[in-house]
């Protein structure tokens, strides 16, 4: 998307793996007890991430540049040893999860070995006294999740992608959990890792007390390209008790996030917020009173019933015309907000009574349970239903940024009014802090042919990250960086950039760890 | 300090100025620290070695911005200072301990309290939401002001706890909270220090909050008491839920005896750890607690006469603690206690007895340390009267007679990643805070 232009290619004529990968397949081979491949489906499987433009791509049947080889390691002994070969024979290491991702890291740029980590799948016994678990790397979330929960605890993190990504990806990309108001961001959530450095050195970041610079927090984020992650432990939370749920709706988005910005301010720490813009308010039926519907951007939105059907209705008048349907939608105002407390069963109870009483001195109308527990039943259907929006002929995609609290409100208008020529726009704030939130936009669109939605696509990224980090946003929350925002981030990161190549340099001196990404 | 060349001297002439034996630079300005990298650079002449740094100039403040309830300082602001000009404007920095507010932002960023504070639910978090520092090179790191990021790695941690020695902090946007008046001590008594530390963490998981806590052993029971600051609701639901959770461990309210030493008032002004024990007064609270909503017949008479004594009792600031007071307990305590110290979970290195005698002003009492809580629970079951700060799940900042831990005033040994980031070693002699 930036810089170099990303290379695709037909499905069904994908380029040979290249001769230095297959001259150390038999290396490789022995290292790792045959786990090794160069087949054509392995290579097409680990090709693409789920990364929009990839999808945009397949349409037209082609896919982006495939690894030459994967391997499926087990031990840091084998990663030390893959390290070491890779050094020795100037290979690409791109370490991989489960491929959820949303911004290309993961993709083998210029080839290389994908290194699969889902075979470090431990998961320890819970240290009760300090609440923490020792977890693999390769541990998917929801497996994750299901044994903790069958003990009574949880690490709180609940990202949409769940059931396709693993801890060790959550590190990689820093996510964020939809829970992340009560529990934090994952960032937030480790106590110390595991990780194999480029250098081919193993470290285990310290827990505190310690004296000298958090190591972990200088992997978290790194997205493969200074170390591959192995395990975490990680900081667990008793299973909660309860949870009070309660919809209210307001008068516009402003007094919705003056709203959230009072309930954090007055240490409330709702589990989940989220306020839906007029738009995606207007989808739900403000009017009906409590319904069963979640918002359209939580759906799959759009997908199945209302933005297909949208679309074929407005088409022919305004899908090459964007603008006119978000001028038409910038006549709607009331904004909708969704607070679920959890925990302790007295205190969840208490803490929803005082957002309520917050809410209520702000106008909003209460909308009781309902709405949130509709959210709550649907929260994971985003992930999985993305695709039928390409189906039927557009694209969709997401950008979630975050900024403090003054500076809210313009970057939601500039990046309204900077996408509005090229899709629909949708918004929903989530994530809240005591200063601040971030923005999650769906963006909608469609073109004549492939190649003019292509166009649109990236003009509409161009855009978007520009004007949000205008505003005063930065560049992501919790997609984290990968191919699609590399120029933007590492424009806002200026002098820093320094910093991270001496980082980089101490970590993978041979640049052999997921060339190409955060600009590295 | 090393003998310095008439050339390096005669380049820093406009950076420098002689105390004693020591040549100091104490930059007004950030572009300024940059020469001064760059002259040491050129000279092969390194910070800690031939020339002292003082970042005690660079100590503008920015208006805070009332919506996020951050501040930009820089790097030579004394925290203390900041706290009261941050009350004028309806701010807190939140529940630091005396110890850390004594420091400058450089010294609590940098050293090893890493900029940490606690938040709910037994988590830390940086206070710092951005920083300021400049590379070995000169050139400036600014990390981007959002509350959450997933741009990369974040850079902000080479900074905190670094010791200076990758990046020297020039300046910082500080995470304020709005500053509220409500201060409520709460204290109860358990059988058992197990029982107490359970309650504890069972009241952190729950997001109960407090600014400091006080733990001693006497007459065959662990004495808790918990001082809460903040707003009126969160204050109640705090008390509300150490109350159940007390009252489920088997703890019983205690009129909070002794609360008037023990209970710290928020840690403001900047005084040195010895001498910040802000006075607090306690008077008994007007409308008594009812600590435990349900429970047996037996336990609901414990939690009636908890309410009875004013087991919380609302404490006004005031400037009249008896200090020496609090030495005599301690010393008492130390001395007692000392026979018992190598059942310390944390082991401490054999050493010859010291005298009890009355501490001076920079007495190991007034250290703070950082304890997990095997430590903590090892020490309170050998005699010692704590108070935690920074209360997390992971550790907590520990004012007390201890040896265990890890000393907060120790030096930052050197790191890994020097060899990169300050590859000429202009930095790395930097002295640590």
């Amino acid at each position: 998307m930036q810089g170099a232009p990303l290379q695709s290619h037909p499905v069904g004529a994908l380029p040979p793996p290249a001769s230095a990968a297959l001259a150390a397949e038999g290396e490789l081979k022995a290292l790792l007890g045959g786990r090794v491949s160069h087949a054509e489906l392995d290579r097409l499987s680990y090709a693409r991430d789920m990364w929009p433009l990839a999808l945009l791509w397949l349409r037209e049947g082609r896919i982006p540049t495939p690894p030459d080889l994967i391997v499926w390691p087990r031990t840091e002994a084998e990663l030390q040893a893959l390290v070491a070969l890779a050094r020795a024979r100037k290979l690409a290491l791109i370490p991989f999860g489960a491929g959820s991702g949303v911004c290309g890291g993961t993709w083998a740029l210029r080839g290389g070995i994908s290194v699969d980590l889902k075979g470090f799948d431990g998961i320890g016994e819970v240290d009760v006294a300090a609440r923490s678990v020792a977890v693999g790397a390769g541990v998917m979330g929801e497996t994750l999740e299901r044994h903790l929960n069958a003990r009574g605890w949880t690490v709180g993190h609940f990202p949409s992608s769940i059931a396709t990504s693993t801890v060790g990806g959550w590190l990689a990309a820093r996510g964020a959990g939809q829970l992340s108001g009560r529990y934090g961001k994952i960032e937030d959530m480790v106590l110390s890792l595991r990780v194999v450095l480029g250098t081919g050195a193993v470290v285990e970041t310290p827990q505190r007390p310690f004296l000298g610079p958090d190591f972990a927090q200088l992997i978290i984020g790194s997205e493969g390209t200074l170390g591959l992650i192995t395990r975490a432990t990680l900081r667990v939370h008793p299973l909660a008790a309860h949870r009070a749920f309660r919809g209210h709706e307001f008068a516009t988005v402003a007094q919705g996030l003056l709203a959230i910005r009072t309930l954090f301010h007055q240490g409330l720490r709702p589990a989940v917020v989220r306020l839906y813009d007029p738009f995606d308010t207007a989808f739900v039926g403000s009017n009906k009173g409590p319904v069963e519907k979640s918002s359209p951007s939580e759906r799959g939105p759009m997908a199945r019933e209302l933005l297909p059907s949208l679309l074929r209705t407005l088409a022919p008048q305004t899908l090459g015309r964007p603008r006119l349907f978000n001028l038409a939608t910038s006549l709607l105002q009331k904004s909708r907000l969704i607070l679920m407390f959890e925990g302790e069963e007295a205190r969840a109870r208490d803490e929803e009574r005082a957002a309520r009483a917050i809410c209520r001195a702000l106008s909003a109308k209460d909308l009781g349970e309902a709405p949130g527990k509709a959210w709550l039943r649907k929260r994971y259907d985003v992930s999985f239903r993305m695709s039928r929006i390409f189906d039927s002929g557009a694209f969709a995609d997401t950008m979630e940024v975050a900024a403090p609290w003054e500076k809210v409100l313009e970057v939601y208008q500039r990046v309204r009014a900077a996408v509005a020529p090229h899709a629909f726009v949708l918004c929903h704030f989530s994530h809240a802090y005591v200063e601040g939130c971030s923005l999650y936009f769906s963006f909608v669109g469609s073109g004549g042919d492939d190649a003019v939605m292509r166009e649109r696509y990236a003009a509409l990224w161009g855009a978007a990250l520009a004007a949000a980090v205008s505003a005063g946003a930065n560049v992501s929350h919790h997609h984290g960086v990968g191919v699609l925002k590399a120029r933007t981030y590492q424009e806002q990161l200026g002098e820093g950039v320094h910093a991270l190549q001496a980082l980089k340099r101490s970590c993978d001196p041979e640049g052999i760890l997921n060339p190409g990404k955060l600009a590295l | 300090m090393t003998a310095v060349s008439p050339q390096l001297l005669q380049a820093l002439r406009h950076l420098v100025r002689r105390e004693g034996d020591l040549l100091v630079a104490s930059p007004y300005e950030v572009r300024e620290l940059g020469q001064l990298l760059q002259v040491l650079a050129a000279h092969r002449a390194a910070l800690g070695v031939e020339v002292t740094l003082s970042r005690a100039r660079l100590d503008g403040v920015s208006k805070p911005e009332p919506q996020s309830a951050t501040v930009v300082a820089q790097a030579g602001v004394r925290l203390g200072a900041l706290e009261q000009q941050l009350a004028a404007e309806g701010l807190t920095l939140g529940h630091l301990s005396p110890g850390a507010m004594a420091l400058d932002v450089a010294g609590f960023l940098e050293g090893p309290y890493a900029g940490l504070r606690s938040v709910e639910g037994g988590r830390l978090e940086p206070v710092p939401m951005a920083v300021e520092a400049m590379l070995s090179d000169g050139r400036l790191l600014r990390t981007h002001a959002s509350p959450r990021s997933a741009t990369g790695p974040d850079l902000m941690a080479v900074v905190l706890g670094g010791g200076g020695q990758l990046a020297l902090l020039t300046a910082a946007t500080l995470r304020c909270l709005p500053r509220h008046r409500e201060h409520r001590v709460a204290a109860w008594s358990f059988a058992s220090t197990a029982q107490a530390l359970g309650c504890l963490g069972d009241a952190l998981d729950d997001g109960a909050l407090p600014a400091s806590v006080r733990l001693a052993r006497s007459g065959g029971a662990t004495h808790l008491t918990a001082t809460f600051h903040g707003e009126a609701g969160q204050v109640e639901r705090d008390l509300d839920t150490l109350g159940r959770r007390a009252h489920a461990s088997g703890g019983r309210g205690a009129a909070a005896e002794g609360a008037e030493s023990w209970a710290a008032a928020p840690a403001t002004a900047g005084s040195a750890p010895a001498s910040a024990a802000v006075g607090a007064e306690v008077a008994p609270s007007g409308e008594a607690r009812s600590p435990a909503p349900t429970g047996g017949a037996a336990s609901s008479a414990s939690a009636a006469s908890a309410g009875s004594q004013a087991s919380a009792a609302r404490v006004r600031e005031a400037g009249s603690l008896v200090f020496s007071q609090t030495l005599r307990q301690a010393n008492r305590l130390l001395g007692r206690s000392r026979a018992l110290l190598s059942q310390l979970g944390s082991a401490p290195t054999p050493r010859p007895a010291v005298p009890i005698a009355p501490p001076r002003a920079a007495a190991p009492l007034g250290e703070e340390r950082e304890l997990r809580w095997d430590a903590i629970g090892a020490a309170v079951d050998a005699g010692r009267a704590l108070t935690l700060y920074r209360l997390s799940h992971a550790s907590c900042v520990v004012v007390g007679a201890l040896d265990g831990g890890l000393l907060l005033s120790s030096p930052v040994p050197p790191s890994p990643l020097q060899a990169t980031f300050d590859p000429h070693a202009v930095l790395s002699g930097a002295p640590s805070p």
